[in-house]
């Protein structure tokens, strides 16, 4: 199938990366940064934007400076295949274990939702064979899926979040700092791993356009920043601080209370395509992501052997958790508040190293 | 009168029974296989067998079972011997028929000579269609011709008045006439020699040309032309003398528009390029003839404007036309499949239309068109999921309206796909999604329908299928019935025998309707094929099971390509788009070709169209009253 190079169009970049960033306000994340934030909790999202906008510019000064090649193929040319073996691991579990984790938190949203008969191994398989397929296919068909499903996706996100205008409270914004700047800061700090995954613009690097990867990464961390903001914001106005703490899947009960009259209540199923492709799509990005960073440290040119081979890892990772809560609790716990670091540690040593080594060209990116 | 007990005996007496005579017998190597011993080895019989074997009609090979006999007639079918080495005379002048054929033997001096083989190639004298007629042109001394042609496939008039009637009444006139001094070889100055002179002054066909071997003659006879070959010369002249029986152009049958054009393409070739350059009057609309198939090579044209049209998209399109080796290839239907990309796919990859203006505008854009001699279609790619849901009367009636019907369309096509499948989905799992007077009358009135949903829904989806096909092969003097019989399947009688709910006949109705809605036919039956896929996800995991279904339906589709373009472009890849994609803009606004296709020339029209809205257009406006 992919016998020529795969090309994936500024738009379907962007796509990706935001869906790929922002997705996970589906699921139980945004909780933990009410924990964090208290009411003002929204804010945490516009702090985190601006690290990962920090990140990315860091991610893509390295990436810039080795044209054609991605951050796996970089790696081993300026820290040797020993080091880069452990960046590569580090690569494959933010990818595994962020997809094992919503593979297990948006099955069990599945079932207890709308299919509370159905064995929850039964929903895994269907995700994970939907999402297969799609990966097998390549990157250009993930993104390209993800951008024909866009309109869908956001005309549902949004309204579902302007359904709600009318419950909305905004005495919930005060006090407007919450527990204090400080207390906002580091919390917005100790979470900058929700955008960790900008790690995939290293990955797909090669098959992006040519000096549009700053514009391309600046947008969709932009994108997602917002839908991390209004999901994080609409359930503090809705249900307000302390009870948006308890909320499981804040989304999910948004889409329940909305009313709309007598013909428009119990509305939940109508945002359910949001839900199932934001998912499906951060899914197959994962496995493709997973899949590439080991044909890359297998020396393979075809990811394609390694996509089911990843799908079984994700599988297993997703029902290592207990529950539902237990795997979104990891997933903030491990991906969400330290990896990010991590990631940065990794770009500062490739940076330096390529200084230090004097290799690399200087690409003055035009745009952006 | 004691003939009747034996008649009677008859019938009540045993009789072998007699097989019909018929000297055609299929399955001769099974015949072979029984007959002749078994080969040596492991599939051969063993000399010291016991006969017991034979006796009970087993295998004696010792292997046992049907494996080994199927494998020796795998082995014979590979060479196809049997057949072959019993027509092994007939076999050997069919292959030295092709060898004149394939290595393009050349003509002789001799016309008896070439007379031979003609008649061996066109199997005279059994073969009664070519004709091989002899005849004397009338030249000062006479010479001895042939005339060869296909009788029924030629103008009979154009041969007696434009060739035969010249050539043996009028060339000995004409031969006085010219003068003088006669040539080499019966020519005279004014000619090289008689066959110069025949073709250029003896025969007023209207298009004419020279053949030097026989493969040449036989591909032009058989197309409706006459070849005339003259004693004592190598070559013949291929005389335009086509004249079979054709539909005239009539009304398109399955592409019908209110406001446009009324003519549709027909089976002949020649009638459906004219019907195009009727259209375009550009110098730059090439037509380009290929032979395409094997056995029974088919006449293909390939149109498109020189100046637009990408080069690399023209060339590929005849690469792939050259290549295909297949015996029956004469219906559009059966050469698409032949170069679609993805021919496992379900959805069509080519566009194929009965209107000679919707070729024409797709030629404007850059798109390449192939007509097939013997189909009222026009295959014209790339084709994209877009270009399947347009129809022509979009664009011929004002934009609002345009746009508007294909919003229809598209959720026609919505319905068409998804509508059963939701039905069953969230009667069977999504109960709450359905307000509680709707769910109490739906409850209601599926209460004494013994099915669960997915039941009835196949059953009554079946039906319709069943129907639609019938009503396509049904001969129209009975067609009527069909409606009365679907009425009653489809309406009151299923309702009333308590097979399905009323709710449901509103649903296939619904389904139907939306599935008629989609203007191509080929893309409408992919649909109908996938609603049942779409429905079986319902039933099993619900609203769930038809996204995941959706999500890999459009993997698969956006991984589509249609003659090197992704098959959901402009929307996915995204690129430049004019005004004419997804809805249908104003005309004025139509101002560039679509981006997928590379165009030569990417403007389709200036920035200001409308040039009476601008200055000098009002200036003119104040002109001449």
């Amino acid at each position: 199938m992919t016998q020529y190079k795969p090309v994936v169009g500024v738009s379907e970049a962007v796509t990706l990366l935001f869906i790929f960033l922002s997705s996970k306000v589906f699921l139980t994340h945004v909780v933990f940064l009410y924990h964090e934030g208290l009411n003002a909790a929204w804010m945490i999202p516009i702090i985190q934007t601006s690290t990962g906008l920090l990140g990315l510019l860091l991610l893509v000064s390295v990436l810039n400076k080795f044209p054609g090649r991605d951050l796996v193929e970089i790696g081993e040319e300026l820290t040797g295949p020993y080091i880069n073996l452990l960046f590569a691991l580090y690569y494959l579990a933010v990818f595994v274990f962020g997809a094992g984790m919503t593979l297990r938190g948006i099955s069990e949203q599945v079932v207890a939702g709308f299919l509370p008969d159905t064995p929850i191994s039964l929903v895994v398989f269907t995700f994970v064979l939907g999402t297969v397929v799609v990966s097998y296919l390549g990157v250009e068909a993930v993104a390209r899926t993800a951008r024909f499903l866009l309109g869908v996706m956001v005309v549902t996100a949004m309204a579902l979040v302007l359904l709600t205008i009318p419950l909305w409270q905004f005495d919930a914004f005060y006090p407007l700092w919450g527990g204090g700047l400080w207390k906002l800061l580091a919390g917005a700090l100790k979470n900058t791993g929700d955008f960790v995954q900008i790690l995939l613009l290293g990955i797909i690097y090669p098959f992006l356009p040519v000096n549009q990867v700053r514009q391309i990464g600046v947008r969709g961390v932009i994108v997602a920043g917002f839908f991390l903001f209004l999901y994080v914001l609409a359930p503090l106005l809705i249900f307000t601080y302390p009870s948006a703490t308890e909320l499981t899947l804040p989304s999910f009960e948004m889409a329940r209370i909305i009313n709309i009259g007598r013909f428009g209540q119990r509305m939940e199923v109508v945002f359910l395509p949001v839900w199932v492709f934001g998912n499906m799509i951060f899914l197959s990005i994962s496995l493709y992501a997973g899949a590439a960073v080991l044909a890359r440290l297998c020396r393979l040119s075809d990811y394609r052997p390694f996509v089911l081979s990843v799908a079984v890892f994700t599988t297993v990772v997703a029902f290592v958790p207990r529950n539902a809560l237990q795997a979104a609790y990891w997933n903030h716990q491990y991906l969400s508040q330290y990896s990010f670091i991590i990631l940065a540690a990794i770009l500062v040593i490739l940076l330096l190293t390529a200084r230090a080594k004097g290799k690399g060209g200087d690409k003055n990116e035009q745009g952006g | 009168m004691m003939s009747w007990p034996k008649a009677m005996l008859k019938y009540l007496l045993y009789q072998k029974p007699k097989s019909i005579p018929s000297v055609y017998q299929s399955g001769i190597e099974d015949k072979l296989e029984e007959a002749a011993p078994q080969p040596s080895g492991s599939g051969g019989k063993e000399p010291g067998r016991k006969p017991e074997a034979k006796e009970h009609g087993k295998p004696t090979d010792g292997t046992g079972g049907k494996k080994p006999r199927k494998r020796v007639a795998r082995q014979r079918n590979k060479t196809g011997s049997p057949v072959r080495e019993k027509f092994v005379g007939k076999v050997a002048e069919n292959q030295s028929i092709d060898e004149i054929l394939q290595n393009k033997v050349k003509l002789v001096y001799d016309l008896e000579e070439n007379r031979r083989v003609l008649a061996k190639i066109f199997r005279v004298p059994q073969n009664k269609d070519a004709v091989l007629r002899s005849l004397t042109i009338g030249t000062d001394p006479p010479v001895k011709a042939l005339l060869v042609f296909i009788d029924g496939i030629t103008n009979s008039q154009v041969q007696n008045l434009a060739v035969l009637q010249p050539l043996m009444l009028i060339s000995g006139l004409f031969d006085r006439s010219m003068d003088e001094q006669p040539g080499a070889n019966g020519g005279t100055a004014f000619y090289k020699d008689l066959f110069d002179r025949v073709k250029e002054a003896l025969v007023p066909a209207n298009q004419v040309s020279t053949a030097d071997n026989y493969a040449r003659i036989v591909d032009d006879v058989l197309n409706g032309n006459s070849a005339l070959l003259i004693d004592g010369f190598n070559q013949a002249i291929l005389l335009e003398t086509k004249g079979w029986q054709y539909r005239s152009v009539g009304t398109p049958q399955v592409e019908a528009v209110i406001r446009g054009p009324q003519e549709g393409f027909t089976e002949q070739i020649r009638v459906n390029t004219s019907l195009i350059r009727k259209i375009i009057h550009l110098p730059s609309l090439v037509t380009e003839f290929i032979k395409v198939g094997g056995a029974s090579p088919m006449q293909c044209a390939v149109m498109y404007l020189d100046d637009l049209a990408n080069p690399d998209l023209v060339h590929e399109v005849k690469r792939r036309l050259e290549s295909i080796q297949a015996d029956y290839t004469q219906v559009t239907g059966l050469m698409e499949q032949l170069i679609e990309d993805a021919p496992f796919a379900l959805v069509p990859q080519v566009l194929a239309t009965e209107r000679p203006d919707r070729v024409a505008a797709n030629l404007l854009e850059g798109h390449v068109a192939i007509v097939v001699d013997g189909s009222p279609f026009v295959m014209v790619v790339p084709a994209t999921f877009f270009s399947l849901m347009q129809s022509p009367e979009d664009a011929y009636v004002r934009w609002p309206f345009g746009s508007f019907a294909r919003l229809i369309r598209y959720a026609g096509l919505f319905l068409a796909l998804l509508l059963p499948a939701h039905y069953v989905a969230i009667v069977a799992y999504h109960q709450e999604f359905i307000p509680t007077d709707l769910l109490l009358a739906m409850t209601g009135s599926r209460e004494k329908v013994p099915f669960p949903s997915i039941v009835e829904v196949l059953i009554m989806e079946l039906s319709f299928e069943l129907i639609r096909e019938a009503g396509v092969r049904i001969p129209g003097t009975v067609g009527t019935t069909l409606g009365i019989v679907g009425a009653l399947i489809l309406g009151q009688a299923a309702v009333a025998a308590n097979i399905v709910s009323p709710i449901l006949i509103i649903v296939v109705a619904v389904t139907a309707l939306g599935s008629f809605s989609i203007p191509n036919y080929t893309f409408s039956l992919s649909i109908r094929v996938l609603r049942f896929i779409y429905i079986f996800l319902a039933s099993v995991l619900g609203l769930l099971g038809i996204m995941v279904g959706f999500f890999v339906h459009v993997g698969l589709m956006v991984s589509l390509k249609s003659f090197g373009v992704p098959f959901i472009a402009p929307a996915a890849p995204v690129t430049r788009k004019n005004q004419d994609y997804f809805m249908r803009g104003a005309e004025w606004q139509q101002e560039i070709r679509p981006d997928y296709l590379d165009p030569l020339k990417r403007r389709r029209q200036p920035r200001i169209s409308r040039g009476w809205t601008g200055p000098a257009g009002r200036k003119g406006d104040s002109g001449p009253q």
